[in-house]
């Protein structure tokens, strides 16, 4: 595979290598659903931190709260009680208008599936948060991007004529091309053969790698999470172990403990 | 909101069935609307210069002289003494008494009379005289008192051959005529479907039981000026008969026929408003049926950084798009379904005259309003519902719009709709006022009953819609 390279960056403060700074943070994050009875508690006062330019990976059980976390931590979902930064942005606190724009100029996101406007090409698709906030690419970049993820001979391909890899290859040249503080994978690999998934791992890595991206993934695949560099496990709404320089076996024992 | 723009294109061009059929369910009220209009001006034009061409060279009118300022269809008749002396007066070149019936029918060979369902038939005396607009175009004009002719058309159709002879019905019974000419009114003979056949004058008052009286003089009096004539014409004219500038007498003749042709196209306007109505209706749906269909999408750009207003932005615009679309091939289909009833009126007999095709302003203002303006109107509701699509949804499959609060939108629909029926009602159905007042009760009971329905549609838009939007089921979207 091609060997990323370093990108030239004005503003090179959002893309250092790590030093411990956070990302994101959580502090006392709590997300319910319903009232009364009914009321489940997806989040019960969470504390969490996202280093920044690595990659760090959320696990657990279904039901435990990682989607739901993902979705506070990326202003997608509204928190029910408790204090989300991103940088020194408390997106709690952010009108409708505000966390839209963070969304558009701060933030990158890859979903599992129906990540793509079918009716636009794979480059419109790509610089799709730059056109939606009326920014031009900036060349040099969008070219690196796309090449290192080998779509230059996608580029005017509908989502319908790529292949499962080639659309999330899509997705993630998407999050990659507006150089987000953070990207928020949600189960990228979910639908995809497990060379296509290992394939899209490798390019977050090397995003993480080369480019000191921060990335955040949910995933509930051992393989998957044997690319973070910290993976942390929920269960019931709490945050219920760390694992530092994780592969598949030890990621796999740990969630067997978890389930046990 | 570039990017929205070509998005929403993209997504307009990307399911172009989809597009064709919402499209045309806009275009069906907008071609109703465009063709009531089309067909309305084009007959009341047409009719216009009828009147204008038969009394081209006429000058003055000699007639009844009426109790009231609006003139009524059927003039009381005047004396025929009355023609010597309109023809003695200074600077008189030629005079056209005229005389009418409708006592009177010819009877076709085989002994059934001449079918007049659909036009009248009427009779007239045959006056040999330049300003008349009737001409012989076979056979000659009649002169003895056995003697008729019969229009081309009538001819043409019944059966009539020239140098038989027929059975006439009239006042008093049937008596033989011979059929001794053909007549052409105008250039084409287009007297709308009526039969039109013509005696000499004693014969006709005879016919009609009507002796020594007749309908009008016309008066040509080319070195003249019109109110001298008049002057001259009014002071040896008993007082109970007047003499009339004929340019008066063809504006109330047109105002007559405008007023006819009038009430026919608001009744082809009142299926224009219904066929709106409805589609405005299925629109709403549609658009709402679509954005159900869409939500994931709507989610996904909305976690890319849309913001509520581009959403919302994006589906008003696509409903621009389907609009102006819809409005521009709705005129082209309004004059094609005004050419089509055309062609059916002739074939159920109405004998048009060829029509012009007018596009007046009015009509494409209307056109534009209507399609715009309608289908616009039917995305507001979807759109707003569209903007609150929240980004979560991208990851979430299942969700749903709700419905919004249900009490409070019954009780305004309930409100909205007792004035819009109102105003239809009036608009329908009261008798006296004017056409304006009326159609814009029409307009107005129609918008309002339009707005309750729609408030209403979500508390029944599972079913109706699951029925209306079956065949988009299919469509890929």
């Amino acid at each position: 595979m091609d060997q990323l390279t370093k990108p030239q960056v004005d503003d090179a403060e959002s893309l250092r290598p790590s030093d411990g700074t956070m990302a994101a943070t959580a502090t006392g994050l709590t997300k319910t659903y319903g009232k009364g009875d009914t009321q489940v508690v997806a989040l019960d006062h969470v504390d969490i931190g996202f280093e920044a330019a690595r990659l760090t990976a959320i696990m657990g059980p279904s039901g435990s709260g990682k989607s739901t976390l993902m979705h506070c931590m990326a202003g997608l979902d509204a928190v029910t009680e408790g204090d989300v930064r991103v940088g020194d942005t408390r997106i709690s606190e952010l009108s409708d208008k505000e966390l839209t724009l963070l969304r558009r100029q701060r933030l990158g996101f890859i979903f599992q599936a129906f990540n793509l406007v079918p009716t636009l090409t794979a480059e419109e698709n790509i610089l799709l948060p730059l056109l939606l906030g009326g920014r031009e690419p900036d060349p040099e970049w969008k070219t690196q991007v796309i090449n290192s993820l080998k779509l230059d001979d996608r580029l005017h391909h509908r989502p319908d004529e790529l292949s499962g890899g080639q659309q999330q290859r899509v997705a993630v040249a998407r999050a990659l091309v507006t150089r987000p503080d953070i990207i928020f994978a949600d189960e990228p690999t979910g639908n995809l053969d497990s060379k296509s998934g290992h394939e899209v791992l490798g390019f977050l890595r090397r995003a993480v790698d080369d480019w000191h991206q921060t990335v955040v993934m949910v995933t509930h695949d051992p393989s998957a999470a044997s690319y973070a560099d910290l993976v942390i496990f929920l269960r019931d709404g709490h945050v219920v172990g760390r694992l530092e320089e994780p592969t598949s076996d030890l990621v796999y024992d740990r969630i067997k403990s978890l389930e046990a | 909101m570039r990017s929205m723009l070509r998005l929403s294109l993209r997504n307009l061009a990307g399911n172009r069935l989809r597009f064709i059929l919402t499209t045309f369910a806009i275009l069906v009220g907008v071609s109703f609307v465009v063709a009531s209009f089309v067909l309305t001006d084009g007959l009341i034009r047409t009719f216009d210069e009828l009147v204008e061409d038969a009394n081209a060279d006429v000058d003055v009118e000699v007639r009844a002289r009426s109790e009231f300022d609006e003139i009524d269809f059927t003039l009381r008749p005047i004396d025929e003494a009355l023609i010597d002396v309109v023809a003695e007066v200074e600077g008189v070149e030629e005079i056209w008494p005229t005389a009418s019936s409708t006592k009177i029918l010819p009877v076709k060979a085989n002994g059934e009379p001449i079918k007049t369902s659909l036009a009248p038939a009427f009779s007239g005396n045959w006056v040999d005289s330049s300003i008349s607009p009737l001409t012989i175009v076979e056979g000659e004009a009649p002169d003895e008192p056995s003697e008729f002719v019969i229009d081309e058309t009538t001819a043409d159709r019944e059966g009539f051959v020239v140098g038989e002879v027929y059975d006439v019905i009239g006042s008093d019974g049937s008596e033989p005529f011979t059929l001794v000419g053909i007549s052409r009114f105008g250039e084409e003979n287009a007297l709308g479907g009526a039969v039109l056949s013509s005696f000499t004058l004693d014969e006709l008052q005879r016919l009609d039981g009507s002796e020594g009286l007749i309908t009008v003089i016309d008066v040509a009096a080319p070195d003249v000026e019109r109110d001298v004539l008049v002057d001259r014409l009014t002071a040896v004219l008993p007082d109970d008969v007047e003499a009339v500038d004929i340019s008066v007498v063809v504006e109330e003749a047109q105002s007559d026929i405008s007023d006819i042709i009038g009430i026919f196209g608001n009744i082809l306007l009142a299926f224009a408003l219904v066929a709106v109505f409805v589609s405005t209706f299925i629109i709403s749906n549609t658009f709402n049926i679509l954005l159900g269909q869409r939500v994931r999408q709507l989610a996904l750009l909305r976690a890319l950084g849309a913001s509520a207003a581009q959403v919302r932005f994006s589906a008003i615009f696509e409903a621009l798009v389907v609009g102006v679309v819809a409005s521009v091939v709705g005129l082209g289909g309004g004059v094609a379904l005004a050419l089509g009833l055309r062609g059916l009126m002739n074939t159920l007999g109405f004998d048009m005259p060829s029509m012009d095709i007018i596009l007046a302003p009015r009509t494409i203002v209307v056109a534009a309003v209507v399609g715009i303006g309608v289908t616009l109107f039917a995305s507001l509701s979807p759109a707003r519902r569209a903007a609150t699509v929240p980004p979560v949804a991208a990851m979430r499959a299942g969700f749903r719009f709700g419905s919004g609060e249900g009490t409070r939108r019954t009780i305004i629909a309930i409100i909205l709709s007792v004035p819009g029926v109102a105003a239809m009602g009036y608009g329908l159905f009261a008798s006296s006022d004017s056409t304006a007042l009326k159609l814009a009760g029409l307009g107005a009971g129609a918008v309002l009953i339009f707005v309750a329905v729609s408030m209403f549609a979500p508390l029944f838009s599972s079913p109706s819609a699951s029925f209306l939007g079956a065949p988009l089921e299919h469509v890929p979207g």
